[in-house]
């Protein structure tokens, strides 16, 4: 039997296809359920999680700052 | 305002191929990245990081911004709306900071292209650069992943925004009908009276 990875995916077929006009079956249905749904909280979290990575590792020197504004025989290369 | 659904394809059309096409360009930076951390051959090596360069200006962040764009006006125009569906939220959200993001990273990459255009063999110093751009190429490959599983699967919900916005079509809706039903029931109130008229000619 099949699973969805989502919960409560739309039935919609196509890729950004348009819901119906007449407040369709997808769309109706969202309504249904009120508040904000679980994988919405859940996408929330991985993105300020992974922002916050991003930043930290940024701030503490572990990107590519220190790197920038040495120049090309500080990094050790051997002139052409 | 609603696209016509010619329109609406043509868009589509040009969201879905840069789409493709950014995670594409993604995929043969993180080829390039990959071979520039461990190949043994200087000339290589810098082959790779000159073509991440050129990879990254000419092909993924164009392509980043006209999916972007894409997206929004695919959205806007059509009744999915931009802030109705969490969904396409949701998509917007995580773009605008995939972009962000691939922005920040252009200047190690620039750095590292500069490296390779005037040394022959590039510095140990340099060896947590090359080690971002795998990390940071293989990040961006899983999200775009994750957009586009978001735009097949659109998983359910609405923004409280989104359902004000389908109550009022509703509301409007049912006022449409009840009218419709009204001026049926006045015309066929006529022609019953016509067929009368007839009938006692």
């Amino acid at each position: 039997m099949k699973k969805s990875v989502f919960r409560g995916t739309t039935e919609e077929g196509t890729h950004m296809a348009a819901p119906s006009s007449h407040s369709g079956t997808s769309v109706r249905s969202d309504h249904a359920s009120t508040g904000t749904p679980r994988w919405v909280k859940v996408f929330v979290v991985i993105i300020i999680v992974l922002v916050l990575l991003f930043v930290v590792l940024h701030l503490t020197g572990h990107g590519f700052g220190d790197h920038m504004h040495m120049s090309i025989l500080e990094h050790g290369g051997q002139p052409l | 305002m609603i696209m016509s659904p010619g329109l609406r394809k043509v868009t589509l059309t040009a969201h879905v191929t840069s789409s493709i096409g950014w995670f594409g360009g993604v995929a043969a930076f993180l080829a390039l990245a990959i071979a520039g951390l461990t190949s043994q051959d200087p000339q290589l090596v810098r082959a790779a990081y000159l073509a991440m360069e050129l990879t990254t200006w000419f092909v993924i962040v164009p392509l980043a911004f006209v999916s972007g764009l894409t997206g929004v006006v695919s959205s806007l125009f059509t009744r999915w709306g931009l802030f109705r569906s969490y969904w396409v939220l949701m998509k917007l959200l995580i773009t605008i900071l995939a972009t962000i993001v691939l922005l920040i990273h252009t200047q190690p990459i620039d750095l590292l292209a500069s490296v390779a255009a005037k040394t022959a063999v590039l510095g140990a110093s340099l060896q947590s650069q090359q080690l971002l751009m795998v990390v940071a190429s293989s990040v961006a490959l899983a999200v775009l992943l994750v957009l586009t599983a978001l735009s097949v699967y659109k998983p359910r919900g609405m923004t409280p925004y989104g359902q004000r916005k389908q109550d009022e079509q509703r509301q409007g809706g049912a006022a449409g009908d009840a009218a419709t039903d009204q001026a049926q029931g006045i015309v066929q109130e006529r022609e019953g009276n016509d067929v009368h008229a007839t009938t006692f000619k």
